[in-house]
């Protein structure tokens, strides 16, 4: 499976209460069960007008298909080619 | 309500409307941030106005895409209303503009068309503002325009059009914040701390008044807790119609209000109380922007797209009877509804079109492909293709190739020879005005052999003669005629006129230029505009205008070149061809430059050098030009253009791009001592002047080679005045230059002549203000022994007793004859500040206090008869 990273346009996002936060968290899971393929949630950051979601799935389409069945917007898909952080720092070549 | 710190744009405004009533009419340029108090102005000035004067009234809105001209269709219907005029409505713009220009010609009451929030106005309206701007002196009517300077960056296409307007018929009144004293005293009237509530708002008087109208219990930490704090204190009924509102940037008409169901009816009531909610104009709107934009901000993401959902479907049942595109599409998506999007904004884009407003078509043709799943090919490629077309015409020369790309790969894979074709031409004429000439011949080559074994087409046609265009704009004689013909031959083959005129610009341009005695090249030419003007091929038109007056300038007919220049200036301006005007006008200042009128040559090339958007060749060129000016004066930022125009020309590696910026380095070595140009440099452009015949540039290009680097360059055939230097004859090569009046190589030919030859050189110099040059022959003079260089010569001294410049000689005949500054600075294109400050000067110099005393003393000097 391959990572993506997703961006997603929703303006006033950062003005999300508590239960539309659980609300749309109980939505992209229950996609997932549906989805009949292989799929992972990550991770999502929300910011005054954008979310920012890391998936795990096969290809670009099922990110698609995901967002299609779960009514949220896609404005880019990346594919991430690597995590680095600190501890890479001290990695041996 | 009272203004407060306002009563000196007041004053500015009764001034100015005074000098409307009496004479011309005038602009004003009202700005300043949000808040800051623009309407509150304008509406306190006209309130007393309304019994001796017409009033009309038009505004811009918020939307994604505004529909095109509505602010001028709102004073249009202003205007029916009062004059019970014909049906102005019409679809040609040109003819609009001119119907409602001469309608208000013939009113008497004297008129002030106000349009305000113009950064949000569409192209379309902005044409129009400066079309009305050009012409406003000749109607009695004051013209005020209102924007908020920094939501306008960089590229937004009102700093062009405030860029293009005369300095003489605007005024630019910038409002400035209220000051502490002013916000303190405000603030302590209701017993608040000036100091907090100042640090605040920054003194903007919207925020100062929000927050003293004891809508919060102190003073909040920031503004939009002031705003929110009152919405949230408001009950379900009133909130829920501020929500509403708050997403509806255009504002709604109160009559369709009742459409849009929801629990809010009692609370509109109360809105209306609080006068938080206003009527303008039968819409339903926030007093003020900034408070729709507050409560906008803080809503839900899902209570927004359901609210924007409401207005769409709105919209959409109404789209028989109104056919609001514009909103359609803007509430479409911010709803995210996707399809409607991708099926609505081409409609909407190429409406917009239609009526000029391609910044906004191309705007909208981008959302539909944002929008579109990607999945109907043949959708996007005619998406892609528009798209494509319209950056094209708007300069966005990046996303046009982009784009035009994806369609070519499209093509491509669908097999669809002819539209690929068309698309490698185009894909070539775009990476041309991006300056990469190497891509561009090879898309046009690639566009030539896929269509190689198809029959004769348009697409065909154009390949051949998109060919011929590069080969000419590359100096190659040989190709250019041999694709131009081909394309001729094809062009009368399948009837196709508009291939013909451009195929026949290419190939009598270059046999014209290459000889200027070439008969037949020039009547080809002649004919191409012909072609071109008879069936409205605006752009083909405006190149040829512009190939003309470059061979023109290039064999030094000044006078000839100006000519065609005017006509061909004016055939743009009134036809919005920005680029190719911006051409012409690189040609103009050429002329002046090339005449020594080096003031008119530098104040039109600031103007072309500082328009962000510059077409990459106008800029290149203007820089160079204007460096040679700024090394010739030694004035000090001279370098930085030489070197932005060098880094430039080099990438484009063309001779006549190249050479004219060497020629300004060597000018600068020359000056100022210091070596600049390196040996690749030197090599390169040995190998260009071995290859392109130019035998203008070449022969200046090696005289200066030789006088600064004393390197001999060996030239098949030298210029005349050139010859005749070399030969020693320099009065006779400054009788040539005299001839062509190049007043600057006249100089330099006399310089090189006995020591009377010199110091007439010197008064050249000195009077076409070419300081450092004269700064230097002076010094090399003195090294020589001459002795008696003064300032001015006898000669001289009986026609310019006071040394008055060339510059302060015209105003002063001006003067006598009587004119205004004003006046004065129109007819010798000056900004009024430079005719007062030569008018200061003249003063000075004469040492007298009036301008009638400085034309008796002139008269009694002998300087004027």
């Amino acid at each position: 499976m391959k990572k993506f990273i997703i961006e997603r346009k929703l303006p006033g996002a950062g003005n999300m209460t508590n239960e539309e936060l659980i609300a749309i968290s109980k939505t992209s899971v229950t996609v997932i069960t549906v989805l009949g393929k292989p799929y992972k949630w990550i991770q999502s950051f929300v910011t005054e007008d954008k979310l920012y979601c890391i998936h795990e799935a096969e290809d670009e389409n099922a990110i698609r298909e995901h967002a299609k069945c779960g009514n949220f917007p896609v404005n880019k898909i990346e594919e991430i080619k690597t995590i680095i952080d600190p501890t890479t720092a001290e990695r041996e070549n | 309500m009272e203004l407060i710190e306002r009563d000196g744009f007041l004053r500015s405004l009764e001034t100015l409307f005074e000098s409307v009533i009496e004479g011309e009419g005038h602009c004003i340029l009202l700005s300043g941030e949000a808040g800051i108090g623009k309407t509150s102005l304008i509406k306190s000035f006209y309130k007393e106005k309304k019994d001796n004067c017409k009033i009309y009234q038009g505004t811009c809105d918020a939307l994604f895409t505004p529909r095109p001209l509505a602010p001028i269709y709102d004073i249009i219907w202003q205007i029916q209303k009062d004059t019970n005029e014909n049906e102005l409505h019409n679809v040609d713009k040109s003819l609009l503009f001119n119907q409602l220009f001469n309608g208000l010609e013939q009113q008497r009451k004297p008129v002030i068309i106000i349009i305000e929030d113009i950064h949000w106005a569409d192209e379309a309206t902005l044409d129009f503002i400066k079309f009305f701007a050009r012409r406003i002196g000749r109607i009695h009517c004051l013209f005020i325009l209102s924007y908020r300077d920094n939501e306008i960056l960089d590229n937004h296409p009102l700093r062009n059009v405030l860029g293009q307007l005369s300095p003489d018929s605007i005024t630019r009144l910038h409002l400035q914040p209220l000051s502490k004293d002013a916000v303190e005293k405000m603030a302590e009237e209701r017993g608040y701390k000036g100091e907090d509530v100042f640090s605040i708002s920054g003194g903007n008087p919207f925020y100062v008044t929000e927050i003293l109208a004891s809508y919060s219990p102190g003073v909040p930490d920031n503004i939009k807790d002031s705003i929110l704090s009152v919405y949230h204190r408001q009950e379900k009924g009133t909130k829920n119609a501020w929500e509403i509102c708050s997403v509806i940037p255009e504002g709604l008409e109160i009559n369709r209000f009742g459409k849009i169901k929801s629990s809010w009816d009692e609370g509109m009531d109360h809105c209306f109380a609080l006068q938080i909610i206003i009527i303008k104009k039968n819409r339903v709107v926030f007093k003020h922007e900034l408070y729709r934009r507050t409560i906008e901000g803080s809503l839900s993401p899902f209570k927004r797209i359901a609210l924007n959902k409401k207005m769409l479907e709105l919209f959409l049942d109404s789209f028989e009877a109104e056919g609001e595109i514009e909103r359609i599409v803007h509430y479409a998506k911010n709803a995210n509804e996707n399809k409607l999007v991708v099926k609505y904004a081409p409609i909407a884009a190429r409406q917009a079109a239609c009526v000029g407003a391609h910044i906004e078509a191309s705007k909208l043709f981008l959302t539909a492909i944002e929008y579109s799943d990607g999945n109907d090919e043949d959708q996007m490629v005619e998406f892609y293709e528009s798209y494509a077309y319209e950056c094209y015409l708007t300069n966005q020369t990046k996303d046009a190739i982009i784009y035009q790309g994806k369609a070519l790969k499209v093509w491509q894979k669908k097999k669809e020879i002819e539209r690929a074709g068309h698309s490698l031409s185009f894909l070539s004429r775009l990476w041309w005005f991006n300056g990469n000439r190497q891509e561009a011949e090879k898309y046009g080559k690639q566009a030539i052999e896929i269509l190689e074994s198809q029959p004769a087409s348009k697409a065909k046609a154009m390949a051949y003669s998109n060919m011929s265009q590069l080969k000419m704009l590359s100096d190659d004689k040989a190709e250019c005629v041999e694709w131009g013909n081909k394309a001729i031959e094809m062009a009368k083959k399948i009837k196709d006129d508009e291939i013909l005129s451009h195929a026949m610009n290419n190939v009598g341009s270059i046999l014209w230029k290459v000889n200027f005695s070439d008969e037949s090249g020039k009547k080809m030419l002649f004919e191409s505009l012909d072609i071109a003007l008879k069936n409205s091929f605006h752009e083909h038109a405006a190149r040829s205008y512009s190939n003309i007056a470059s061979i023109y300038l290039l064999y030094k007919e000044y006078e000839l070149a100006k000519q065609v220049l005017e006509v061909g200036i004016n055939y743009c301006e009134e036809r919005n061809l920005d680029s190719s005007k911006n051409y012409k006008l690189y040609a103009k200042a050429r002329v002046f430059l090339e005449t020594g009128d080096w003031q008119r040559a530098a104040s039109i090339l600031e103007n072309l050098v500082s328009n962000p958007s510059q077409v990459g060749s106008v800029k290149i060129a203007a820089l160079a030009a204007l460096a040679i000016i700024k090394i010739r004066k030694g004035e000090e930022d001279a370098l930085i253009y030489l070197i932005e125009a060098k880094q430039l020309a080099l990438k484009t590696n063309e001779h006549h791009r190249i050479i004219p910026v060497m020629i300004a380095e060597l000018q600068y070595e020359w000056l100022t001592g210091k070596q600049r140009i390196t040996e690749e440099e030197l090599k390169l452009s040995n190998d260009l002047i071995q290859r392109v015949e130019n035998i203008f540039l070449n022969s200046e290009f090696s005289f200066w080679l030789q006088k600064v680097r004393k390197k001999d360059l060996r030239l098949p055939e030298l210029y005349e005045p050139y010859k005749l230097l070399k030969e020693g004859k320099c009065r006779l090569a400054a009788a040539y230059w005299e001839t062509k009046d190049c007043p600057f190589e006249k100089a330099f030919a006399l310089y090189a002549g006995n020591e009377e030859d010199k110091k007439n050189a010197l008064l050249i110099f000195q009077q076409i203000g070419a300081d450092a040059v004269y700064e230097k022959i002076k010094m090399e003079m003195r090294a020589d022994g001459i002795k008696k260089i003064p300032r001015g010569l006898r000669e001289s001294t009986k026609t310019n007793p006071a040394q008055l410049t060339n510059r302060e000689l015209d105003v002063l005949h001006l003067l006598q004859k009587g004119i205004q500054n004003k006046e004065i600075a129109g007819t010798l294109f000056i900004s009024p500040k430079t005719a007062d400050h030569h008018i200061s000067n003249i003063l000075f110099k004469l040492e007298v206090k009036s301008r009638a005393m400085a034309v008796a003393e002139a008269v009694r000097l002998g300087i004027l008869k």
